[in-house]
């Protein structure tokens, strides 16, 4: 049995494509596959021109592939400011000898540093709450920290796992602002699994729907919502037209 | 041109502590002469702790990673420069820091060397497994250098140089306070906690779990073996036996005691738990009784440590961000 | 050949010994995902019970050797089972949500605590273990010389594994340990007391050591606070070789470590004795440290 045995998704630079399917459908599936967490066993996984195949994770990573989680996976003992000091280690400029010596150039990328985490803590509206630990946050904000995490190193491609899971409809809007925005001001493209169909309709551009690891349609939103295969998938039965 | 200075204070804090400390340490050593060998020996020996201490507090508290041989590292280093100071020899004439220093440096080396074999293999393993291999590795350490002729087997090695003093151990010790501290007030040292807490995450994030843990291991096992080396030319007769579980068991109580991460807890308590062993002295067999009944107390009544006084973590990293 | 079948029951039987103590690691792991280091000291406790009981039931049982040996062994492990329980309530529950790291301490320092313990209360020096097992050689026709005690021991053994198989798959209790084992939330859901459920799980582990030390310190009669220490760490490493957590697996690792040891130390060198389990356990460790018979815990991200 397969999780994932038919899927053909080719993803252009800067889209907002939404995946959709009942629930273990094989969605976070995909995500793991692509960042490299589960082995694919046959087909390609290919990203501006590289193949992902083989690659460990924090190489995927450094390759502008970022992700957050299904169940929220924020750093135990860290406040925000520190979980995007986490993000943006890899981007550090220096190393092991360079962060015991302290020398300029420690100071240098340290203060760059600071300037980009404090940059995105006030686009994400965080600034306040820096200092906090994350989990301590309610549940909005840390999902919301997941998010800057994501972003703040300024990936090219950002998988969303059920980002809006858990909020209330305002909340659900103010992320859905949130993510206009980041799109923008981050100009990252966005793949994300959601169960909510109002985020989803409202803003992607595209959608893929899969069902027991086959994607059954991708189109518009609009044609999605009118695809008769992919209301059989949700609703069990067959819908004559 | 006063905040020019101020400023310069704020990003070197930390150096301007460790290179004054040194003078400091030296003219301290100077005045052995007036205390009793008792009360300098604990001295000694409390030093030697932090210095094992912390460098393990580098492997479990910063990385998170279960490291339960730690007394293995010490006694590749402690036989290593022993092996060297006899080959090199005060015959030669050459004054004794010209001696001592490759002595503890390859002390060290060497078991950083097995730090990087130790480390590479159990990477994969978690918790639970980490800790028994790495046990299990401490003892395999032991049990060679017991079959090891050369080194005198199990009767030991005899006859080495006395050259530690206060200055040597404490002025390595403040050197490892301070690579440690710098490493935790500095966005690369986030990495270490992130590793530490969330695994996936971190990865996820670009850090490279396996660089993190590889280069803890690395760093605590030098340290840890140039503890060994201060330790082997003091006491100068060493045997396997005193690097067994038990050893690498004290120091991680140390590490779990002052609390997982936190620099100055650990400190503490390593101070504590060199001293506890001779106030109890006196009560010869309870002595043990007392130590694990008081062991399992405070972990079921702390488990974060003595010391876990507040938040713990410094919740601004970088000493020279900018105030706000 | 009569030699090695006769290495072969000795192996069993040192086998059967080890799968007994290793079921209670590989079940307190299974339930609380830990490893009990004080397990082994346990073991040394049903020893030293009955050494004290032993010469007391012995002559009320009109010398009936089997009997008295029952009757010990039942006294030891009730006691066990006490101070398992003990054990789980006062240092290892309220722990639970903890890092593994301070449990595991914490069991290190019970461990400690009852070696060091066990010496002052007991005395250091080596005690002799009553005779509580008719030890009998008997020769059959080939030159073939089979102790009694070790047919004794391996039947015990299979007894006991046999009762605890039943209790674990064909009661309402056992049904409820392996849900526990499988996955703690949702069994707590489920209305099942996991609090009662722990406090079984040390008792039939608890119970377990007990009788392997009867058993035990019936082949090797010499006694004293520090014996559980080598047992206790081979058993823990049958029970990894077999797969942690698997029930099965810690029986089939305990005779695997049984026989392995007896025929290093019989056809190699007895000096090798403590240091093949090691090495066993260095080897599964770095190839295979699911085990034999795996339980497979991947992390779902």
């Amino acid at each position: 049995m397969a999780a994932v045995s038919d899927l053909d998704l080719e993803l252009e630079r800067g889209c907002l494509v939404g995946m959709i399917g009942p629930n273990g459908a094989g969605k976070t599936t995909v995500f793991n596959l692509i960042t490299g967490v589960y082995k694919p066993t046959a087909g390609t996984i290919e990203f501006e021109g590289r193949s992902l195949r083989g690659l460990k994770t924090p190489q995927i990573a450094r390759l502008g592939i970022s992700r957050t989680f299904q169940n929220i996976r924020l750093f135990k003992s860290l406040t925000v400011y520190r979980t995007l000091q986490a993000a943006i280690h890899y981007q550090a400029g220096y190393g092991l000898f360079g962060a015991t010596i302290q020398g300029p150039k420690f100071l240098r990328c340290e203060k760059q540093i600071d300037n980009v985490i404090i940059e995105a803590l006030e686009f994400f509206g965080l600034r306040d709450i820096m200092d906090e630990h994350a989990l301590s946050l309610p549940y909005g904000m840390q999902r919301r920290v997941e998010l800057v995490r994501a972003m703040i190193c300024r990936p090219r491609l950002v998988l969303l796992d059920e980002p809006a899971a858990g909020m209330n409809q305002s909340e659900k809007n103010q992320l859905m602002n949130l993510i206009r925005r980041a799109r923008e001001f981050y100009r990252c493209g966005i793949l994300l699994i959601e169960h909510d169909m109002s985020v989803v309709m409202g803003i992607c551009e595209r959608i893929a729907v899969l069902d027991y690891g086959i994607k059954i349609a991708e189109g518009s939103p609009r044609e999605i919502q009118n695809n008769p295969a992919v209301l059989e998938a949700y609703l069990g039965e067959r819908i004559e037209n | 041109m006063t905040g020019i200075f101020r400023n310069m204070i704020r990003d070197h804090k930390s150096k301007i502590v460790l290179v004054l400390s040194l003078p400091v340490f030296y003219l301290l050593g100077r005045l052995q002469g007036s205390i009793s060998p008792y009360y300098y020996q604990i001295i000694i020996y409390i030093g030697i702790n932090i210095i094992l201490a912390s460098s393990l507090n580098l492997i479990n508290g910063f990385a998170g990673q279960f490291s339960l041989g730690h007394a293995g590292f010490m006694a590749i280093g402690a036989y290593t420069s022993a092996l060297i100071t006899s080959s090199i020899g005060i015959a030669g004439g050459l004054p004794t820091p010209l001696v001592f220093l490759p002595a503890l440096a390859g002390g060290g080396a060497a078991a950083s060397i097995c730090g990087l074999l130790v480390g590479i293999p159990t990477l994969r393993l978690k918790g639970d497994y980490l800790a028994i291999t790495t046990l299990g590795m401490g003892e395999i350490i032991r049990v060679i250098i017991q079959n090891l002729d050369f080194l005198g087997g199990a009767r030991g090695f005899t006859g080495i140089a006395r050259m530690t003093d206060f200055f040597w151990v404490y002025s390595i010790a403040a050197l490892l306070i301070y690579l440690l501290y710098n490493l935790l007030h500095s966005t690369y040292g986030t990495g270490y906690l992130a590793v530490r807490d969330d695994e996936i995450a971190a990865e996820s994030s670009g850090i490279s779990a396996t660089g993190i843990k590889v280069s803890a291991f690395i760093i605590g096992a030098f340290f840890a073996g140039i503890a060994g080396g201060l330790y082997a030319h003091f006491v100068t007769y060493i045997n396997p036996s005193q690097f067994g579980f038990l050893r690498s068991f004290e120091i991680v109580v140390m590490v779990v005691i002052g609390g997982m991460g936190n620099i100055t807890g650990v400190i503490f308590s390593a101070v504590i738990l060199t001293i506890l062993p001779e106030a109890l002295r006196a009560a010869a067999m309870y002595r043990m009784v007392i130590y694990a009944l008081l062991l399992v107390i405070i972990m079921i009544t702390r488990p974060g440590g003595l010391f876990a006084f507040g938040a713990g973590l410094p919740r601004r990293v970088a000493q020279n961000a900018p105030a706000r | 050949m009569s030699e090695f079948f006769q290495q072969v029951i000795n192996g069993v039987s040192l086998g059967s010994i080890y799968a007994l103590i290793a079921l209670g690691y590989t079940m307190v792991y299974g339930v609380l995902g830990f490893i009990n280091f004080a397990h082994g000291d346990v073991f040394m406790i049903g020893a030293f019970v009955g050494y004290y009981l032993g010469p007391l039931i012995l002559p009320l049982t009109g010398d009936s050797m089997i009997f008295a040996g029952l009757l010990v062994m039942l006294a030891a492990m009730v006691v066990c089972s006490v101070l398992g329980v003990t054990i789980e309530k006062v240092a290892y529950r309220p722990l639970r949500s903890r890092p593994k790291l301070t449990i595991l301490i914490t069991a290190i320092g019970v461990s400690l605590f009852l070696e060091y313990g066990g010496q002052l209360v007991f005395g250091p020096d080596p005690k002799l273990f009553p005779e509580l097992i008719p030890s009998k050689a008997i020769i059959d026709s080939s030159d073939l010389v089979i102790n009694t005690n070790s047919i004794i021991v391996i039947a015990t053994a299979l007894v006991l594994m046999l009762i605890l198989r039943f209790i674990v798959f064909n009661t309402r209790m056992g049904t409820a340990m392996r849900a526990v084992a499988f996955n703690h939330q949702t069994a707590g859901l489920m209305g099942i007391n996991i609090d009662r459920v722990i406090s079984l799980t040390f008792v039939l582990g608890s119970s377990l050591a007990a009788a392997a030390a009867i058993l035990y310190a019936s082949v090797y009669p010499s006694i004293n606070p520090l014996m559980g220490i080598f047992p206790g760490l081979k058993a823990f490493i049958s029970a990894v070789l077999g797969g942690i957590g698997n029930l099965t697996g810690a029986a089939i690792g305990g005779m695997i470590i049984g026989l392995t040891e007896t025929f290093v130390t019989g056809y190699i060198s007895p000096a090798f004795r403590d240091a093949i389990a090691f090495g066993i356990l260095i080897l599964i460790l770095l190839f295979r440290p699911s085990g034999i018979l795996r339980r497979h815990e991947t992390e779902k991200v």
